[in-house]
């Protein structure tokens, strides 16, 4: 069997990720730990305000670095946002409070996490496995781990014991915090302002990489407009350094760069796919017709390992149109096995193997796949069935070597092995 | 799991013959008083469309004034302000929107122009705040909508085609907001005004408790929920179902809802066993979902008990339970169907000619053909596709084109949906104008 090296992720590898694990200080009050998600740490006179508490694994690992920087009780912890990576480890924060017999530090969010929280808690099981699909396993350790046995969310979780709508500003010691909602990856985003520090602490408001609107796997409605609407807000501060939701601390004029050129590449996309759908143009046709400007092609920050401009055209189509694609007989179609039967009546099935393996051999394997899934969908004669299964999985191996996004990449080597396996079973 | 299979059968267990009597009977009753305008109470009126499409107008007269819920289409809201001023000649004070799609919010430039003509002061309109995000929205999206609506709803007068004048002008938008709720006293009544998330994101209901009067919109339209249409965005299936729980609590003895004013009991059912239904849609599509089934499947498997089948308040005619699947199913998650074939797709016409290597276009039409006369017409459209997007043979294009407009013919007469029935015969009459562009 094949070994596949499916614990890819947007990083490339856990090396990589460890790398990406670097501290960092803004202030001497203000500092930045660095884990899948980041972790900011204000120190004040009236105690510690913690920004995000990264994912649960890395958590255990930025307490203790923070515990080594000072004894300081945590005073409150501000959750940008629902996604595990940057609120699982509340759970560690509000521990390391209760072992050491200070009061319990106030958990404060947009009001709509705690909704998140009873969606996770409500759908676990396809949370789960939406993540070994798109993540492959576990995102660290390197093993995979059997995601059935547990809930997606951790039982420490804490729900916010405060929340708000709109904005929302408070003083702790010295430092003023700016609570200000923002939309974009999630509906419940917040990115903090210190002025005293003219420091932004974003979430996932900003982050380098091409913005991940039309995530396959998950929720459809993300929010462009308002996204490029937020990091226009950002630069518009000026800010001084910016915490970003991943990766390392931003300097003032990379920041501003970023925000300004993410936002503007997010408007493009909106107009453009707004314009072809007002042309009467259904998605596929529209993911044709959209082409990356020559100015934005190479730069890092719209790179496409994570988010990737085919994702962000689906996810623009999908906020403002159905499901319908534009075919009728897609409206209340057949399954896809019977038609792929019927089809197999008239091609004859060994003519679309022979064709498969032709085009994998002529460094075609996107449209190799095509052919081969009739003969997988749509045949139960065992001995086709496996050659055909066996080819598949080569042809996915194939696809895998030409993608770029890693996602895209762990969800074909996946089912790579998962054809293998079927074909061994038969 | 064992606890979702109970949960379904605690949704659906005892089924009660008289109460499906009395919705059956109910739905006769209200669709027969469709077009007619009704004197509920001697202060609470309901003023018909005249195209029985858009919902009805709720009239309530006070003495400081009446209170107007919905509008009507832009078309026809002359219409209902000449029917209402045979009933009274006081002013409009407040006009409600139950929310912000132009059958509804459409008609108020005429109860505007009223106010005018006859000296009143200007009439306060009522939205709730995500009106003015969809107005501006339509005004974005200005070609698609015409597109869309010429799609699946061919036939309607009030259809917005490309060059209609209306179609991105004349929206009035709302001068007072509401983000949760708002009451207002007048002319003795108490007005309660509810947001909701259910067709859209904007629903307002209204609430009188002096009369036990609900009006409530599109939130009960006469036939399954809504929620997915395939030509529109997200809808929310879940928070309807708690909209529908909401005004049955308030135990409402008229509810003016999309087809007319139901009543009392009888009523109350309707508005449960939609929120019954939607739940169980909910319920089953999460259910499937953590037990890692795509969209293909959960689509196949969710099945529904005979007290739904029956019921005709939740019949597919208009939205169809399969189009609410889809709107559960992609409120949780994300467009992959579980192929990694399709995350990165080739055109659809390029492996459907690939195909064509191994089978001349002539075998697949004359394969439609007979797949048709065994009367497996959904079967045969597939099949006829890929002769249609796949081949480039003029020869065969004609009599292709003309055997699949007759095969979505017979799709659409062989489906309940309106909505799908429409798609397909737009795009029979667009396929007979092509095959008559080409000569042979």
């Amino acid at each position: 069997m094949a070994t596949r090296d499916i614990e890819v992720t947007r990083w490339g590898s856990n090396q990589l990720i460890d790398a990406a694990m670097v501290d960092a200080n803004v202030a001497p009050d203000l500092w930045m730990f660095g884990g899948f998600g980041n972790v900011a740490v204000a120190v004040t006179d009236a105690g510690l305000v913690i920004i995000d508490t990264s994912m649960r694994n890395h958590a255990k690992q930025i307490v203790a670095r923070m515990r080594a920087r000072t004894k300081a009780y945590i005073h409150t912890i501000i959750l940008t946002h629902g996604h595990t990576d940057h609120a699982g480890g509340v759970g560690i924060f509000l521990k390391d409070a209760a072992d050491r017999g200070d009061r319990p530090p106030h958990v404060i969010a947009h009001e709509l996490v705690p909704v998140r929280f009873d969606r996770y808690k409500m759908t676990s099981g396809h949370q789960l496995h939406m993540n070994m699909v798109q993540y492959g396993g576990a995102i660290n350790q390197g093993n995979k781990i059997e995601y059935n046995d547990r809930p997606f969310l951790s039982p420490d979780i804490a729900y916010p014991d405060i929340t708000y709508k709109d904005g929302m500003t408070f003083k702790v010691g010295e430092l003023t915090f700016e609570l200000h909602h923002s939309k974009g990856e999630t509906d419940d985003n917040t990115w903090v302002y210190i002025p005293e520090r003219k420091t932004v602490v974003a979430g996932d408001a900003l982050k380098g990489g091409m913005p991940n609107i039309g995530n396959p796997f998950k929720l459809m409605l993300r929010y462009e407009t308002e996204w490029a609407e937020a990091m226009e807000r950002i630069a518009g501060l000026n800010p001084e350094y910016v915490i970003p939701g991943h990766g390392p601390l931003l300097k003032k004029e990379k920041a501003r760069e970023i925000c300004l050129e993410q936002a503007a590449f997010l408007r493009w996309c909106h107009d453009e796919v707004i314009g072809l759908m007002n042309r009467g143009y259904w998605l596929e046709e529209i993911l044709g017709k959209v082409k990356m400007p020559e100015k934005w092609a190479s730069k890092g920050y719209l790179a496409e390992g994570y988010g990737c401009l085919n994702f962000v055209i689906h996810g623009i189509y999908n906020r403002y149109g159905g499901w319908y694609n534009g075919h009728p007989a897609d409206l209340l179609p057949s399954r896809r096995s019977e038609i792929a039967a019927e089809v197999l009546k008239l091609s004859g099935v060994k003519n679309v193997i022979d064709e498969a393996r032709q085009l994998l051999s002529e460094n075609n394997p996107q449209l190799a796949l095509h052919l081969i899934d009739y003969v997988v969908d749509g045949t139960n004669v065992t001995t086709m069935r496996k050659e055909a299964l066996i080819l598949r999985s080569q042809i996915l191996d194939a696809r895998a070597k030409t993608m770029t996004n890693g996602m895209v990449k762990n969800t074909l080597l996946r089912d790579a092995e998962a054809a293998e396996q079927e074909a061994k079973n038969l | 799991m064992q606890k979702l299979q109970n949960r379904r059968q605690k949704i659906y267990n005892k089924r009660n013959p008289e109460i499906d009597k009395l919705v059956i009977e109910e739905r006769k009753r209200v669709f027969e008083a469709r077009g007619k305008d009704e004197v509920l109470l001697p202060d609470i009126i309901k003023i018909e469309r005249y195209n029985q499409v858009a919902g009805p107008t709720g009239l309530v007269i006070t003495d400081e004034g009446c209170v107007v819920y919905d509008t009507g289409y832009p078309t026809e809201g002359a219409d209902r302000v000449k029917k209402i001023r045979t009933f009274t000649d006081k002013p409009f004070h407040t006009i409600v929107f139950s929310h912000g799609h132009r059958d509804h919010s459409g008609g108020v430039g005429a109860f505007l122009a009223d106010a005018a003509q006859r000296g009143h002061p200007k009439p306060r309109i009522i939205a709730h705040e995500n009106v003015i995000k969809r107005f501006d929205k339509y005004q974005m999206l200005r070609g698609r909508r015409a597109y869309i609506s010429a799609l699946q709803f061919p036939d309607m007068p009030t259809t917005p085609r490309k060059d209609d004048p209306e179609l991105g002008l004349d929206f009035n938008y709302p001068d007072t907001i509401i983000t949760d709720r708002l009451s207002f006293w007048l002319g003795g009544l108490n007005f309660e005004i509810y947001h909701a998330l259910a067709e859209t994101d904007d629903a307002l209901w209204l609430w009188i408790p002096e009369r036990k009067v609900a009006m409530i919109g599109d939130i009960i339209i006469g036939s399954c929920p809504n929620t997915g249409n395939p030509l529109k965005e997200q809808r929310f299936t879940l928070d309807w179902a708690e909209a529908l729980e909401r005004i049955a609590k308030k135990k409402p003895e008229y509810i003016f809802a999309g087809p007319g004013v139901l009543r009392g009991e009888a009523g109350q059912h309707v508005l449960l066993r939609t929120a019954k239904f939607l739940r169980f849609i909910n319920n089953e599509v999460v259910r499937l979902l953590n037990e890692k089934y795509w969209i293909e499947d959960i689509l196949d498997k969710i099945t529904f008990p005979e007290e739904v089948l029956q019921d005709p308040w939740l019949v597919g005619t208009y939205g169809h339970p399969a189009f609410v699947i889809h709107d559960v199913y992609r409120r949780y998650t994300g467009w992959y169907d579980g192929n990694p074939s399709e995350l990165f797709p080739l055109k659809s016409s390029i492996v459907m000619n690939e195909l064509l290597k191994f089978v001349a276009p002539e075998t697949l039409l004359a394969h439609a053909r007979q797949l048709k006369k065994e009367n497996k017409i959904q079967l045969a459209l597939h099949i006829i596709d890929y002769v249609v997007q796949g081949t480039c043979n003029e020869k065969l294009l004609k009599a292709t084109k003309l055997l699949k407009a007759d095969l979505l013919e017979a799709r659409g007469n062989e489906v309940p949906n309106f909505i799908a029935r429409n798609i397909m015969r737009t795009s029979a009459t667009i396929l007979r104008e092509e095959a008559k562009q080409i000569d042979n």
